[in-house]
């Protein structure tokens, strides 16, 4: 009897793919516009895209609620990257060749897009990502499919490199999360101090894992180092840990340089890291949106409608939804050359500022900001941005 | 002239935590014959045997076969020199046939190597027949040849210990080390048995057997060891021991 | 029509992870050794083509290579970890998978670290249909499954195989037969691993890049799910096994999207997943298909000789 429930259940589930390849349901009148989404819902970096896909939905209703795209609403197709470029490119076969969407936000993470770059230009559709910032992928032969909302470590990484010029820091440290993010931005401010000729030194670089929950030692390698300045990369989880570790041991006597990773009320959830951040961040680095108007928007309508502020990269992944309807629209088709060939000539005024693209299909341009953690009267933190540079 | 012991345990001590469960045993094995090691349940019997084999090593003294050390050798080795042992409780191969038992305890097979496993199959097709012949001729005389196509987990607990007895028989061992043989068997079966490992004696195969059926070992064993709390207290012709009254009492003293 | 392409990349899949899952039956289904660790082969095979694909060697012998880095990798292994219990070999295999990711992952030289390598495809064929691609890799992958397929049932339908199933159910037993229990584990050890390895590069060349992310422990855990669920000790439930978890975790991915759920759909899989298995180890802790008897020539023919003795007698 147990075994028959067993293969029954087990047949019912093998069976449900075959009906469902067999028959698409296509009873509406009017058809969506499909616009695929390749972010990591599960994973080391799960909870971040969980956040980013917010942004997506925000942007998604926002479009529909002005018309949709081709007279007809706007769709979006979710997948789960996993945080793993096999399982991602598994999820954007899915996308393209069972769903046949045109275009894909996303993937999220530098492996996933080199996994499957080749796969999408291949089959002809549009990857546009709001956070595979690897430096390896403009070396692609399939950047002509590929766009880019964020902007890449070289950018972000010549403003930091300025904030340790200006103030003469000659002992650098890194703290830095082991992963293309981490480590993209470590590598380029390095080398950005280096063809700015700067005399200091890069006394420890530490690396650390994304899942790890205690930093003590790797601080007190910091510590050990006597550096002068510490760039810290980090997300917000992580961060938080990072920055009330750092106060403990002490380490809020030296200067601490941020970046988008750990901007954001996020950070603050924990008194001790707030404190830490608010008296040892010197200043930190994060794509800013136009001076006030589109950036501020987005904040609103994103915490009005999730009840919780942004974190890093929903500007960007709003901006690839906003960006993939517009060249869907510019195109006139939802066919994937002509997308591809609109995005190309794209240009408008996105969350994470003035959106347009170069020919390896890299963000053209981009402001940055920096910040600082204040305390305000009534003792609540908040970022506050104390400089703009335009790259 | 004594002939070189086959098997010569000398002064072999092992323990556990301070409790001595062998204490400075010595005793010879001749080539020939059935030999025997009698004494009550404690007495260090199971021990000595797990130390002959390998399983434990002893703390002092040394064990030696065919004049060759083996007291830090491994159960495979010692098998490879000619000493085979069956266990008191079967330890058998559940998952696969009784005559699958039979043809692991071979000796020799060429199939047992990978390469000739893969490559060399007509090789040991050829002696795997052989093996099967000489398998089923041990079941049939240990009455199990009927079910050697089924799964040994079948069996009965009396048929295992007849399973585990033809097994160490198909190792065609020189010394086999045999615990209690006939416990859990038929008297009739029992004496069937021992009349063959009689027979299979005088052929060249030496036996040390644990027993507590006396009569059989009346019977058919020719020298007998009396062990107790870890020490031989006698030693002889069975039918001397019995008129041994310190053999008696090592007996009764476990009550 | 466009879904056939999809079709075929879950045919590689299985062919992939078919070997996976017939290296790992090897080892635990036959031989008792409770491997966590097979990820590790599989990155050792995967990185060991990737390194070597760029230097222009061609597949078989990038292939060759991964076979034989990852056999190493199993001895060195098993060396320390075989004389453990079983459930304290799984721990080290655990472990040391993870710690070779680790490795792999923070030293770039190796491997180009965390920024992955691109992996050349085994059989180039610039200009052709992307369907006619993934069917030479399918040809390409079930050739070598085939092989190893072929070279497990034959090991484990002879004498050897006898041995291995003995040193699983008692290893002592075994070894009091003569049988050097250590010996016989670490050529299964080095086999598994070094089939693990050629999956690996198939994986490689197939998806064209790698990093670290994609040698998680969880690839270990499913192909295990595989093995217990198509039948430890049976070849074709390996296959099997491999297939239906292929086909469950695509299929409820493709079923996702007809229905509204209340639960997120991607835990859900996770969940309905993790009661599968459940199930599976309640009402069939056996697998699907039961274990393989041994089936040798000799032993045939013996077994026709008896029924005709019986029908005789009877």
């Amino acid at each position: 009897m147990r075994r028959k429930i067993l293969l029954v259940v087990m047949a019912v589930l093998l069976l449900l793919p075959a009906l469902a390849c067999s028959s698409e349901p296509e009873e509406a009148q009017v058809e969506p516009v499909k616009i695929g989404v390749l972010l990591c819902l599960t994973g080391d970096l799960g909870p971040m895209g969980l956040k980013m896909m917010q942004g997506a939905e925000l942007a998604v209703t926002e479009i529909n609620d002005a018309g949709g795209v081709l007279g007809r609403p706007v769709e979006l197709v979710k997948e789960d990257g996993a945080t793993d470029p096999a399982k991602g490119l598994d999820r954007a076969k899915k996308l393209i060749n069972v769903n046949g969407v045109k275009v894909i936000v996303g993937p999220m993470i530098s492996g996933t897009a080199l996994s499957a770059g080749g796969f999408a230009k291949e089959n002809d559709v549009v990857m546009v990502t709001p956070s595979a910032t690897a430096g390896d992928i403009s070396k692609q032969d399939w950047t002509d499919y590929f766009f880019r909302i964020c902007l890449l470590d070289d950018l972000q990484s010549e403003v930091l490199s300025q904030v340790v010029l200006e103030n003469g820091y000659t002992r650098m440290a890194t703290m830095v999360l082991n992963n293309t993010y981490g480590v993209g931005l470590e590598n380029s401010l390095v080398k950005a101090l280096k063809e700015a000729g700067w005399q200091g030194e890069h006394v420890v670089g530490v690396r650390y894992e994304e899942a790890k929950k205690d930093y003590l030692s790797e601080l007190q390698q910091i510590k050990d180092s006597k550096a002068d300045v510490v760039f810290a990369c980090t997300y917000a989880d992580d961060g938080i840990i990072v920055f009330k570790q750092a106060l403990d041991i002490g380490l809020d006597d030296i200067a601490w340089l941020g970046c988008d990773g750990n901007h954001g009320a996020g950070l603050f959830k924990d008194p001790k890291s707030a404190e830490f951040m608010a008296k040892a961040i010197v200043a930190g680095t994060r794509t800013a949106g136009g001076v006030g108007a589109a950036n501020d928007k987005f904040v609103t309508n994103y915490t009005a409608k999730f009840g919780e502020e942004p974190e890093v990269y929903c500007d960007t992944v709003y901006d690839a939804t906003w960006a993939a309807a517009k060249a869907i629209e510019a195109a006139g088709v939802y066919e994937g050359k002509a997308i591809r060939d609109a995005m190309e000539q794209l240009s408008f005024e996105g969350a994470s500022g003035p959106i347009s693209f170069d020919e390896k299909g890299d963000r053209a341009s981009g402001t940055f900001e920096l910040w600082k953690v204040e305390k305000d009267a009534q003792g609540k933190y908040s970022n506050v941005r104390i400089g703009l540079v335009n790259i | 002239m004594p002939e070189e012991a086959l098997l010569k345990i000398e002064k072999v001590s092992k323990h556990f935590g301070g409790i001595y469960a062998v204490n400075n045993v010595s005793l010879d094995i001749h080539e020939g014959g059935i030999w025997s090691m009698v004494g009550p349940n404690g007495s260090g019997k199971s021990t000595l045997f797990n130390t002959i084999l390998g399983l434990y090593k002893p703390d002092e003294g040394t064990i030696s076969f065919k004049g060759e050390r083996i007291n830090n050798m491994y159960p495979y080795q010692i098998y490879a020199r000619g000493l085979v042992n069956s266990f008191q409780t079967p330890r058998i191969f559940h998952s696969m046939t009784i005559l699958d038992n039979m043809l692991v305890a071979a000796r020799g097979h060429q199939g047992d190597s990978m390469w000739n496993s893969l490559f060399m199959r007509k090789k040991w097709q050829k002696q795997e027949e052989k093996l099967i012949d000489e398998a089923l001729n041990l079941l049939e005389f240990v009455e199990l040849n009927r079910m050697a196509f089924s799964p040994a987990a079948e069996l009965s607990g009396g048929q295992r210990k007849l399973l585990e007895l033809a097994k160490v028989l198909m190792a065609k061992p020189t010394l086999l080390l045999l615990d209690e043989p006939a416990a859990g068997i038929n008297p009739v079966l029992a004496k069937k048995i021992f009349r063959k490992l009689n027979e299979i004696s005088r052929n060249g195969t030496t036996f040390l057997i644990i027993e507590h059926r006396l009569d059989l070992l009346f019977e058919f064993a020719s020298w007998t060891y009396v062990l107790n709390k870890g020490s031989i207290i006698a030693t002889g012709k069975p039918k001397d021991i019995v008129n041994n009254p310190v053999f008696y009492q090592a007996y009764l003293g476990e009550e | 029509m466009s879904i056939i392409p999809y079709l075929l990349d879950f045919v590689v899949f299985v062919g992939i992870f078919g070997i996976m899952a017939l290296s790992l039956n090897l080892e635990y289904g036959f031989t008792g050794l409770a491997n966590f660790g097979k990820v590790a082969f599989f990155l050792i095979g995967a990185y060991t083509y990737a390194i070597l694909s760029q230097t222009g060697a061609p597949f078989y012998l990038c292939l060759i290579a991964s076979a034989l880095t990852s056999a190493i990798g199993g001895l060195l292994i098993s060396l320390p970890a075989l004389r453990l219990r079983e459930d304290y070999l799984a721990i080290v295999t655990l472990t040391t998978g993870e710690i070779l990711r680790l490795i792999v992952k923070s030293e770039d030289w190796i491997g180009g670290g965390i920024w992955g390598i691109t992996v050349s495809p085994a059989i180039k064929m610039t200009g052709a249909s992307p369907t006619s691609k993934i069917l030479v890799n399918i040809g390409l992958v079930f050739i070598c499954m085939a092989i190893c397929f072929i070279i497990i049932q034959l090991l484990t339908h002879s004498p050897y195989g006898r041995v291995i199933r003995a040193i699983r159910e008692d290893e002592v037993a075994a070894e009091a037969l003569g049988k050097n229990r250590s010996k016989y584990k670490a050529q299964i050890f080095m086999l598994g691993s070094a089939m693990a390895g050629i999956a690996g590069g198939l994986f490689a060349q197939y998806l064209r890049f790698i990093d670290p992310y994609m040698f998680l422990p969880i690839v270990t855990f499913t192909v295990w799910i595989m093995v217990l669920l198509g039948g430890p000790a049976n070849n074709w439930g390996a296959l099997l096994g491999a297939a239906l978890v292929q086909l469950f975790d695509r299929g409820t991915n493709l079923i996702k999207d007809y229905f509204t759920l209340p639960i997120d759909p991607t835990n859900l899989q996770y969940i309905l997943f993790g009661v599968l298995i459940i199930l599976v180890l309640l009402y069939r802790p056996q697998g699907l298909l039961k274990e393989s008897e041994i089936k040798t020539e000799a032993l045939r023919s013996a077994r026709a000789r008896g029924s005709t003795a019986k029908n005789r007698e009877g």
